[in-house]
Formats: C-alpha cells, sequence, structure tokens
C-alpha cells in the first residue's frame, strides 16, 4: 500500500535560501532512512527515496519562483524538530533533479 | 576524566551547545540576536573565568579545561570555543573513552587532526555522490540550529507557514508567492520552549 504524502503525517517546511541551500524541516513521527531525495521541476514534486527504493512524496505544492531555486540545489538536509521545537542534528542527503536522476 | 565525561558534565549544565550558549547570552546582555561572535565571546571569558580559579571545577578540571581553552581551541578551532565545543558535540562520543588530559595529543595525532579538517568542512566535498559514506560522513558537523541560523534569505514552503523555522531560530522565512500546500495543515507550530537554562 502506497504511504500518505508527507505532509499529511508531519509538518514541514521545504526551505531554500539565497546560496540554493535546501532543508527540509519535519516535525512528528520519526522518519524512514532515507537515502536521497528527488525533485522532479516539471511536475513540481519532492519525492524522498529509502536505500531500497522506496519513495515517499511530500505532498507539497511547489510554486515556481521556489523551484527555480530548488532546482539548483544538489543536496538536501533534513532536520527534525522535536516537539519543545530544538532542531535535531541535521542528515545531509544528494538531491537529484529528475532529469540527471535518468540521464 | 576521560572526554565522555567531560561532554556530560558540560551538557549537564549547558555549557556545550551552541543554542544554549547563546539563550544565555540573550538572557545576560538583553541582545536579542546576538552574532556568533559575541556568543563565543562571552563562552570563552566564561569558562576563561571558571578555569582560573572556581568552586564549580577541582584543580584537574580547571587544568583540562586550561589546557583545551589555550592549546585546542585557538590551534585547531581559530580561537572560536564554540566550534570546539560543536566539535565536542559531534566527535567526543567517538572518542570519548580518552582521558581529557590527552586530548591535545590526540587532536594533534593523523587521526585528531583529519577528523578536525571533516568537522570544519574540508572534506565535504562530495556532494551530489550518493552513498552510506555521504549520508553518514559528510557534513554534518554542524547543529541543525547552527545550519538553520546560516541560511541567507530563506524561503520556504510547507503547511506550517514558516512556523518551524521561526519557532527555532526566530527567523520568519518568505513565502513565496503562490505557496500552498497540497495537504492539510497539522497543528501549527508552538511558541518556542526556552533551552534549558545554562548556569547558576
Amino acid at each position: 500500500m502506497q504511504e500518505l504524502p508527507l505532509a499529511q503525517t508531519h509538518e514541514l517546511e521545504l526551505i531554500v535560501d539565497r546560496r540554493n541551500r535546501a532543508v527540509l524541516l519535519h516535525r512528528g513521527p520519526e522518519l524512514e532512512d532515507y537515502l536521497w531525495a528527488q525533485f522532479d521541476p516539471e511536475h513540481n514534486g519532492l519525492t524522498l527515496f529509502t536505500e531500497k527504493g522506496e519513495p515517499r512524496n511530500l505532498g507539497l505544492a511547489i510554486p515556481k519562483s521556489f523551484s527555480d531555486k530548488l532546482a539548483r540545489a544538489s543536496t538536501l538536509k533534513l532536520i527534525s524538530v522535536s516537539e519543545r521545537l530544538h532542531a535535531g542534528r541535521p542528515r545531509q542527503i544528494s538531491l537529484l533533479q529528475t532529469t540527471e536522476a535518468f540521464s | 576524566m576521560n572526554v565522555g565525561e567531560l561532554i556530560e558534565r558540560l551538557n549537564r549544565i549547558g555549557a556545550l551547545r551552541y543554542e544554549d550558549w547563546r539563550a544565555w547570552v540573550i538572557e545576560e546582555s538583553g541582545n536579542s540576536n546576538p552574532t556568533r561572535e559575541d556568543v563565543n565571546a562571552a563562552a570563552l571569558a566564561w569558562l576563561k573565568d571558571k578555569a582560573d580559579g572556581s568552586i564549580w571545577l577541582d584543580p584537574e578540571e580547571e587544568q583540562m579545561l586550561g589546557e583545551f581553552l589555550e592549546n585546542v581551541v585557538p590551534k585547531h578551532f581559530d580561537g572560536s570555543v564554540v566550534d570546539a565545543l560543536a566539535f565536542l558535540e559531534r566527535y567526543g562520543p567517538e572518542i570519548a573513552s580518552k582521558d581529557v588530559a590527552d586530548l591535545k595529543t590526540y587532536l594533534n595525532s593523523p587521526t585528531g587532526l583529519a577528523m578536525i579538517e571533516k568537522f570544519n568542512g574540508h572534506t565535504g566535498e562530495q556532494i551530489g555522490e550518493m552513498s552510506h559514506f555521504f549520508q553518514q560522513e559528510s557534513n554534518q558537523d554542524l547543529s541543525g540550529y547552527q545550519v538553520l541560523r546560516e541560511l541567507e534569505g530563506p524561503e520556504s514552503v510547507g503547511n506550517t507557514s514558516g512556523s518551524l523555522l521561526a519557532a527555532v531560530t526566530g527567523i520568519m522565512p518568505q513565502q513565496p508567492d503562490t505557496a500552498a500546500s497540497a495537504a492539510p495543515a497539522p497543528e501549527a507550530a508552538h511558541a518556542q520552549s526556552a533551552p534549558p537554562a545554562l548556569m547558576a
């Protein structure tokens, strides 16, 4: 059975900054051990993958202006936020663009 | 006293993590947005004071702290005690059984130097390599808080309207014009709770 989009089970904030650094803040149940992320600029979708290649879509609509920046990021830092709103240690994974993933 | 005990002790009094020092500086100085340099200067001054006669430390611990501040911090961390503490937080558990008296020697060894180099980010260039090595060993040296604080002009999309980043760091990210969530928003993030008080 396909898992629910992450945005339906967690509080999520996908962040990019001026230097195209991408961070996913998440709050809620512990995440699976995701190994990489894939961004599909054409459909503006971001999906996380486990080592076995199992996908979990974020379920966030990503506006064009944001997606242009995200398309230039090559890594994604996953940072959990605790109930007490403390940031956990970042876990950095590769962020692939769909075109490069299948080229 | 070994490194593990040192870390435990620093952690217990809230003197290990950067965000605890920062909260303390905010509380003490009234400056709501201290720079990293401000925080470092305050931490250094406090620790130097404690290393020079304190009821908080026994003589052996004072000596250790003095060595740490005088030799390890300037030599390997450009005088940044908060970086040195962040290093201990990150790598301390891996060298927990080492005696703190040997810390300086260890950090000057090839293994220790490689560890510091990795901490300082010189070997985190394997961006794009999808491997366990990258995931486990790359730039995880900075605390999450620090990573978030160093973002420049952050913009966010999500189901919290930017309130998570704001609650953790006090920085409200920009929202793209047409930002929207595909999913119903869970409960909004709550007001920031205070990190543990540093020390009396």
